[in-house]
């Protein structure tokens, strides 16, 4: 069915197979790492935004 | 320890959202233009304001003005709040705004003027390409200057999309940019037909991914939070989010090439990362929208928190379609239709629209020091602009298909059932409904501007936000924490992490342009092919300044209801000689590649039609929507660039041989007589230095070189 969708193309195999290969391993790669990381630094990060304490109200023109 | 006092510039930000208003309305303006310019050709009022120049000037319009400066806006509010810094110099901040707008006027100037490269979103030419890489390098050192003398040690996630951003279209647009100067303002790509094209789609399709989604996402991840007043749903999400959607992107444009003379290793990579395209693409639109759990109660009183929900929605709905259209089924149908219009316009006037939107009305009223105007008149804008989408996309998927069905249906003898004519009438009541869409989307934009405009008004305005944060130094202590993974160690450095999103975005780009450009093996060669004569080259360069490829494809795809509509369907053998590609992306009018095969006989005319058609589409081809081109009758053929366009094409490995270029002239008014002879037998009296000459000379070259179908065997 998937070689239907993609059309008949000589090697499609071959190109399929490399191209999912590729795209696995650099997905395990990251997912790896991101197991790995700590959850108190994502923490940390996921407020950076929400940090800047310039709102207008405490600001003024020199 | 104490704290270091500093003022964020909103000067600047400022500057670039009024200018995000301003071509806004511009933009969107032409594009209901155009729009209505489909069924009422009577608006192609002027050779200026005709279809073909002002498409690319509603394209680039839109993208690089009202999406550019918006990206500019938001980027420019951020980084500098991210990094708790100003920004690195006012000086280059300016110089970024300024030179931006000039470059925008220098195009809502040239582009009318027909001075055009013809390559879609690339259309401006040489000085302006080179005018927007100085500015590009502008905008990257104050960015990465800012980074430097940042005081948040860690650098958040919005701002490696701002990155990825800079470095890939920096890539993109020099890459793309490859051309020789002809004159001031004309010059042909160094690339020619099959090559040119993947270059071309290279770029086309990442600059759809590194301008109009990587930085909106990264404006996504600073300004819903804000907006939501609780953090990113997953920052971990968002890490892969980032590295997969980067390197996957970029491997994805020859899908829209599919079905051409393109190899097929390099159509088949484009077809399998475009559907990997999905889960990144997913990824990203679910964390922005789970960032809203617990506070989707406000979204119904909220309008800017609805034009985010909503924009990413239609983030979602267009990065599910585009590996759907990518499949070969569905592009087979899809491709050169009006459904492809709806896609783009899906992204366009959802996600960058209604993300600009919301950003304007978030941030405005608090540069202002103030409430917005009015949160009534901002919710009418919310519904006036869904509609005007949903107006817009519906009746524009409905073209689509009856276009895509109507093109290929063939009747029970085993003709095709439809001429071109008939499917452009069928659906020019869907254009009508296009427009109605359109202009309820600008009335919507019209509204904001009033909003803006009074809360601005009610306000006072704060050209230098003091805020206050520990030198980095200090901010460093506040987060040791665990050394060390690999990521946190990227996230302070800067330079590393462009240097290495530069190497993610380059390999699918070198694994298929290099084969492409320097295997020559890719492109099969077809001896009976021949170079264009100096009338057919200027008549092509005059194809070029009309925009002729904005409504007609020069492609013909393998299949038996475009064989039989068109002819011999296309080999990448047969355009060598094309600098540029003229393939085009979108069937208004029928495909033109077999236009001067008279042995085929598809398509031929002869060139008293042609004068005729130019003079008045409708009289030979009653119902017809293509603009009239009288100036191509009046105009005399400027031919001062003839010996400079010879020796350039020489350049670029055409076979014209050395000194050809004095000759050329003389070769131009001998071919033209010709031209002119056979009009005079039909009774049209045409002087030979006429620019309607060399088109028809160029529409007659069409195809003529390929030998019938049976005698192709030569191409190998």
């Amino acid at each position: 069915m998937i070689n239907k969708m993609l059309g008949r193309l000589e090697g499609a195999d071959v190109w399929m197979g490399l191209s999912l290969m590729i795209f696995v391993l650099f997905f395990i790669g990251v997912c790896v790492y991101l197991y790995r990381m700590s959850n108190t630094y994502t923490e940390t990060m996921k407020q950076v935004p929400l940090q800047d304490d310039s709102d207008a109200h405490n600001s003024f023109n020199p | 320890m104490n704290k270091e006092t500093f003022y964020y510039d909103n000067r600047i930000v400022r500057a670039f959202a009024w200018a995000t208003l301003l071509w806004g309305v511009v933009g969107m303006l032409v594009g209901l233009i155009v729009s209505m310019q489909l069924f009422l050709p009577e608006l192609n009022l002027t050779s200026w304001l005709s279809f073909g120049r002002i498409r690319p000037l509603h394209t680039n319009a839109v993208i690089f003005a009202f999406v550019g400066n918006a990206i500019f806006t938001g980027v420019y509010y951020s980084l500098q709040r991210l990094l708790k810094a100003r920004m690195f110099s006012d000086a280059l901040s300016n110089a970024h705004f300024w030179m931006w707008q000039l470059i925008i006027v220098a195009a809502a100037i040239t582009l009318p003027l027909g001075i055009s490269t013809s390559k879609e979103y690339a259309e401006l030419e040489w000085p302006i390409d080179i005018a927007i890489t100085l500015t590009w390098v502008i905008f990257g050192i104050n960015m990465f200057g800012t980074i430097i003398k940042r005081r948040e040690k860690h650098i958040y996630v919005g701002i490696w999309f701002y990155i990825a951003t800079w470095v890939t279209v920096a890539m993109l647009h020099i890459v793309n940019s490859f051309e020789l100067p002809v004159s001031f303002l004309k010059s042909y790509s160094v690339f020619s037909g099959v090559q040119d094209a993947l270059v071309q789609w290279w770029y086309g399709h990442n600059a759809v991914a590194f301008f109009l989604t990587t930085p909106f996402l990264g404006l996504m991840y600073y300004f819903m939070p804000k907006m939501a007043n609780r953090p990113v749903y997953s920052y971990k999400l968002s890490i892969l989010h980032f590295w997969s959607l980067i390197f996957i992107y970029i491997w994805a444009g020859p899908h829209h090439l599919l079905y051409s003379s393109l190899p097929d290793w390099a159509q088949m990579l484009g077809v399998i990362f475009s559907v990997m395209l999905i889960a990144p693409s997913w990824g990203g639109m679910l964390n922005g929208l789970l960032t809203l759990r617990g506070a989707w109660d406000k979204v119904r009183e909220d309008a800017i928190l609805k034009f985010m929900v909503v924009g990413l929605v239609a983030y979602g709905m267009a990065t599910f379609e585009g590996p759907l259209l990518s499949l070969k089924t569905f592009n087979a149908m899809a491709h050169f239709t009006d459904w492809v219009v709806a896609h783009v316009h899906v992204g366009g006037l959802g996600w960058n629209g209604f993300v600009t939107f919301a950003i304007l009305y978030w941030m405005i009223p608090r540069m202002w020091g103030t409430k917005l105007y009015s949160q009534r008149m901002a919710n009418q804008h919310f519904w006036i602009g869904t509609l005007g989408i949903l107006f817009y996309a519906v009746p524009m998927y409905f073209s689509g298909f009856s276009q895509g069905f109507m093109w290929k249906e063939f009747d029970a003898s085993g003709n095709l059932k439809y001429n071109f004519l008939e499917t452009v009438e069928r659906i020019k009541f869907l254009y009508m409904l296009r427009s109605f869409g359109g202009l309820l989307y600008l009335s919507g934009v019209l509204l904001m501007v009033y909003n803006l405009v009074k809360t601005v008004k009610q306000g006072s305005f704060i050209p230098n936000e003091k805020a206050e944060a520990y030198a980095l130094d200090n901010a460093q202590e506040a987060h040791a924490g665990k050394p060390a993974y690999w990521h946190k160690w990227i996230e302070v450095r800067p330079m590393t992490m462009l240097l290495f999103s530069l190497i993610m975005v380059s390999i699918g780009g070198v694994v298929q342009l290099v084969p492409m450009i320097f295997v020559k093996e890719q492109v099969k060669t077809i001896s009976s092919i021949k170079p264009y004569s100096p009338l057919e080259l200027e008549g092509r360069d005059l194809y070029i300044r009309e925009g002729c490829n904005n409504c007609h494809s020069q492609l013909v795809r393998p299949f038996r209801s475009e064989t039989e509509r068109y002819g011999e369907y296309s080999k990448s053998g047969e355009y060598v000689y094309d600098h540029p590609f003229l393939w085009g992306s979108k069937r208004t009018g029928p495909d033109l590649v077999r236009g001067g095969d008279k042995a085929g006989n598809k398509v031929y005319k002869n060139a008293t039609w042609h004068y005729m058609h130019m003079l008045n589409p409708r009289e030979p081809s009653p119902g017809s929507i293509m603009p009239a081109y009288p100036w191509l009758i009046e105009n005399t053929l400027d031919m001062s660039n003839l010996e400079g366009k010879i020796k350039a094409m020489r350049t670029l490995g055409v076979p014209y041989e050395k000194g050809y270029e004095k000759e050329a002239r003389a070769d131009l008014l001998k071919q033209a007589e010709g031209i002119v002879a056979d009009l005079k037998k039909d009774g049209y009296k045409v002087e030979p230095d006429k620019e309607i000459v060399a088109m028809i000379a160029y529409l007659h070259k069409l195809g003529r070189d390929l030998k019938p179908a049976g005698e192709v065997a030569d191409n190998k």
